[in-house]
């Protein structure tokens, strides 16, 4: 047997295994779930290391896993792996490694760690699951999976009504996206009788856009728009992310983005050869331009350290879909995909991973900052910076990342995507460029609440346990290689991602 | 590129950066060491900056404080916006159904 082959499942079936373990590593010390569950995240990392290094050595054609007979069309599973993929498998390998280890500490207080690190592990099973399938039923399987680990989560710190209520809202929300998932998975089943992703496309593409297909796209536009946290679909997003206990919020983002995977593969893997006009191009750029501003002057009120960085996440996320958003609208016009498409594409893929990387930080500093103060309200923090000396240049390293200050990841990426979409339309770029201004305004004001000002007597507000730091310090050393070298990243996985995108998938064997 | 980006209207290099920065602190550093010697002793300036620097606890603005006036100016703005974070269910649902009806009906006539 060769291992290699079935890396693709043991990403998958590894830690989901490893999920239902950790219980029973609870038996035998408070400790071991701990220990276990990051034993697994870091194999898993270095199985999807090893993954991503076949994928680039085979240029756009992907991995194809299955899993089951060929020669069944339904019941099998089928993993389609190409360098977009494999893009995403990364970000949450390196993010949900750093919050494994971030909350050794930080969950060390609560009763139930071997949940804690079951739901941690399932989180990953569901995100690694989206980005990996071929599948349109195990998406939506995966897609639930993630969906209901992450409510399990929210909702972990039971002695706080707040989460309970913040889970409720983000079940409601996911309940109802998960039927709609499903409703369009049903409008391909029932006319072209299969459930693989790249069957569906040849399906889609072969006859006319017809009305039971542009139903399912705007349902599913719907859904991962929600997933991805979009406004007007925002809503449920800044509580849950504020109620998420320590470094799960981090984990959230990322979870978060695999919405954003499957929007992206819907418009370009499923729907490309019907999306001719810019129509669905400017649905995304309107959902996107929507939740970038609204995102950041809603951050500039809060006085919620948490909140405040959720609707961050909000704001971040409209500047990936504006940039792939003008890739989408310009999808039928090859000449402007060559002149600026391709690139605000790109803008928009570089930003989803540093924004993983420096909103995860973010989160882990404003954790870092609960956990020594025990307040969320920026009111009631002030000269942090006296004593959490690591904690406060975590944060600033994230904060001018997330503002698009030279020479960090953020302006990289954030460049990319004003001069490619000034290029499509120069109000849109400068509303982006505006709403960098405002969060750095914002950053500015945590900053000057949080962390500057007269020590504060009152609070033992001593730096954080080292597993904290060490968490913090992997999202931290990854923003700083971005940093400097962003063109080695772009070369190395952001150009890849985008050709997959483009080029499609071919269809699995056996169909 | 191995350090920089072509953005295909200039390019970035963050390396580039760093090192001009570094000869900014450098000439800085030279021209602070031509300095009269005394001058801080005289007159306490010089002194490095610290965050946390003596300031009486009552001068000291909490965060809500911070823009007070944008946000007074955007306030047109901010009051039906923030009027519709209930945090209701009811309401985010209408908001679900009423985009979600919104993107359906461009697709139709797309």
């Amino acid at each position: 047997m060769n291992f290699t082959e079935h890396i693709p499942i043991l990403v998958i079936a590894l830690p989901l295994f490893a999920a239902f373990l950790t219980p029973l590593m609870g038996k035998i010390s408070r400790k071991a779930p701990r220990y276990f569950a990051t034993a697994v995240f870091v194999i898993v990392a270095f199985l999807v290391v090893l993954l991503a290094n076949m994928v680039y050595s085979r240029g756009t054609e992907p991995i194809i896993y299955t899993l089951g007979s060929q020669n069944d069309t339904i019941f099998r599973i089928v993993l389609e792996i190409d360098a977009f993929s494999i893009f995403m498998a990364l970000i949450m390998a390196i993010v949900s490694l750093a919050v494994s280890i971030y909350s050794w500490a930080f969950v060390d207080k609560y009763s139930g760690q071997d949940k804690f690190y079951t739901l941690l592990l399932l989180v990953a099973v569901g995100s690694y699951g989206m980005v990996l399938t071929g599948d349109m039923f195990n998406l939506f399987v995966f897609f639930e999976i993630s969906s209901i680990a992450l409510c399990g989560l929210v909702a972990f710190r039971t002695e706080r009504g707040e989460s309970f209520e913040a889970a409720f809202k983000y079940m409601a929300y996911s309940t109802i996206s998960g039927l709609l998932l499903l409703f369009a998975v049903g409008i391909f089943y029932s006319q072209y009788g299969v459930l693989n992703i790249a069957k569906i496309a040849e399906g889609v593409g072969s006859g006319p856009f017809n009305e039971l297909n542009k139903i399912a796209l705007g349902l599913l536009v719907t859904v991962f728009a929600l997933k991805a946290g979009s406004v007007p679909f925002h809503m449920t997003t800044p509580d849950a992310y504020s109620e998420a206990p320590g470094g799960v919020a981090a984990l959230y983002v990322a979870a978060s983005q695999a919405g954003l995977y499957a929007l992206f593969r819907t418009c370009f893997t499923i729907y490309r050869p019907v999306i001719t006009t810019e129509t669905i191009g400017w649905v995304v750029i309107i959902l996107g331009v929507l939740s970038m501003f609204v995102g950041v002057t809603m951050a500039l009120v809060q006085k919620d350290i948490k909140r405040l960085m959720a609707y961050h996440a909000i704001s971040q996320t409209g500047y990936m879909l504006l940039g792939v958003g003008v890739g989408i609208a310009v999808l039928g016009n090859p000449a402007a995909l060559d002149a600026y498409g391709k690139m605000a594409m790109e803008g928009g893929i570089f930003h989803i991973i540093n924004h993983a990387m420096y909103k995860g930080l973010l989160f882990l500093t404003a954790a870092a900052i609960f956990y020594r103060v025990g307040t969320r309200n920026l009111n009631e923090m002030r000269g942090l910076a006296h004593t959490m000396k690591f904690t406060t240049i975590f944060f600033m390293i994230g904060a001018l990342s997330i503002a698009g200050i030279p020479p960090m990841n953020g302006f990289s990426s954030k460049l990319m995507i004003y001069e490619s979409v000034y290029q499509f339309s120069p109000i849109l770029s400068a509303i982006a460029m505006l709403v960098s201004v405002l969060t750095l305004a914002s950053f500015v004001k945590v900053f000057y609440s949080a962390f500057m000002g007269p020590k504060n007597e009152k609070v033992d507000a001593k730096e954080v346990p080292m597993s904290m730091l060490v968490g913090m310090a992997i999202l931290t050393g990854v923003i700083i290689v971005f940093s400097l070298f962003p063109g080695l990243v772009v070369d190395t996985i952001i150009k890849p991602a985008v050709e997959a995108l483009l080029h499609g998938w071919p269809i699995a064997g056996g169909m | 590129m191995f350090f920089g980006i072509d953005t295909g209207s200039g390019v970035w290099n963050a390396v580039m950066l760093l090192l001009f920065l570094a000869i900014a602190i450098l000439i800085a550093f030279l021209l602070r060491s031509m300095g009269i010697r005394g001058h801080r002793k005289r007159v306490h300036a010089g002194e490095p900056f610290y965050f946390g620097n003596e300031v009486p606890e009552s001068a000291y603005i909490k965060a809500s404080n911070v823009y007070w006036g944008f946000i007074k100016a955007m306030e047109k703005y901010y009051k039906p916006v923030m009027a519709e974070h209930t945090g209701n269910v009811n309401d985010y649902m209408a908001w679900l159904v009423l985009t979600m009806a919104g993107i359906l009906l461009v697709i139709f006539f797309m």
